[in-house]
């Protein structure tokens, strides 16, 4: 039981580590996905595109806050 | 057909020699306190149920492929996005100096440390060895079973190439730890770690948005752009952080 409970905590904990990170990635996903089924024909293949600044965007934000965490932290201390 | 037998199995590769060094640590842990009998069965153990995951797992794949491809893509492309998305942040965060190196000789001391703490059993059968040794291969294997399964989502040929890929970093991580007889700790783990963060990270969104019905404008080639812009971003992003904290952190990676 123990071994199947540390199983199910790896395989989640792949996934997700960081709530923002794991949260925003789905949201970026999602709004990709309603450009890519609501913005036409045209504009579909910008929906790619559109998944990466998004994502990366993420990446950079959540980095810069647990930098600032981290930091504050240190000085804290 | 090479080049997406190439995305499926240097990923796969480069990945799982990441989890089987830190498994053959803990596995070389108990070797070396308890005795080798133990930690073998548990390791094989721990392959044979890792099979079989991939096993369930995978051939629906194959079978299934051509009537699920579009809707596979997207949940493939999510699965992939939100694991390379994780590593990647943990290794600009460690290239950073936020959150410590992963140190497999520092890894090792703890756990002979701690199975030593266990007391020897005087029986020939060492149900401590056998259990740790299985639980290491199998959570470490279940990363690289995952990474198998979704880069070889791609169908039978891909997932061959992953499962390849994977056995090929098993048995050159085994034969090293064999040669050396201690923790593999000059393995780059921290920059594999950013190579498979960021290349999962780039299957993910190419992936991701074809299920979207997305036609990327170079096709295939596309790969090598999102990859480069990946990698810039990463880059900023350490710049950035080196900005903010000049000296690094050096808080554990729990408390952030």
């Amino acid at each position: 039981m123990k071994v199947l409970l540390a199983a199910w905590e790896q395989v989640y904990g792949l996934l997700v580590e960081d709530g923002q990170i794991a949260i925003g990635t789905l949201v970026a996903f999602a709004a990709a996905a309603a450009w890519s089924a609501f913005g036409g024909e045209d504009l579909r293949d910008a929906a790619g595109p559109l998944l990466f600044v998004l994502l990366m965007s993420l990446l950079l934000v959540n980095l810069y806050t647990t930098g600032r965490k981290a930091y504050a932290r240190r000085v804290g201390h | 057909m090479i080049l997406t037998l190439a995305i499926a199995a240097v990923p796969a590769f480069v990945a799982s020699v990441v989890e089987w060094v830190e498994a053959f640590t803990i596995v070389l842990a108990v070797g070396n306190t308890r005795g080798w009998r133990s930690p073998i069965w548990g390791t094989l153990a721990g392959l044979g149920t890792l099979a079989v995951i991939v096993g369930v797992f995978g051939t629906p794949l194959i079978i299934f492929h051509d009537q699920i491809n579009q809707s596979f893509h997207i949940v493939v492309g999510i699965l992939l996005l939100l694991f390379g998305m994780r590593w990647l942040r943990k290794a600009i965060l460690r290239f950073a100096g936020i959150i410590a190196l992963h140190d497999e000789e520092m890894i090792y001391q703890r756990e002979v440390a701690e199975l030593r703490a266990q007391g020897l059993t005087p029986n020939r059968w060492d149900n401590i060895g056998f259990w740790f040794s299985y639980k290491a291969v199998l959570l470490e294997g279940l990363e690289v079973a995952f990474i198998v399964i979704a880069l070889g989502a791609q169908g039978g040929p891909a997932l061959q190439a992953a499962i390849m890929g994977a056995v090929a970093a098993f048995l050159v991580t085994m034969v090293a730890g064999a040669l050396l007889h201690k923790p593999l700790a000059f393995v780059p783990e921290n920059f594999m770690k950013f190579v498979v963060g960021a290349m999962l990270t780039t299957f993910g969104i190419f992936w991701g948005a074809e299920g979207l019905l997305v036609e990327w404008p170079l096709r295939d080639a596309t790969l090598l752009l999102i990859l480069g812009g990946v990698c810039l971003v990463s880059l900023v992003a350490v710049r950035m952080l080196a900005l903010i904290a000049p000296q690094g952190a050096r808080v554990a990676v729990r408390n952030i």
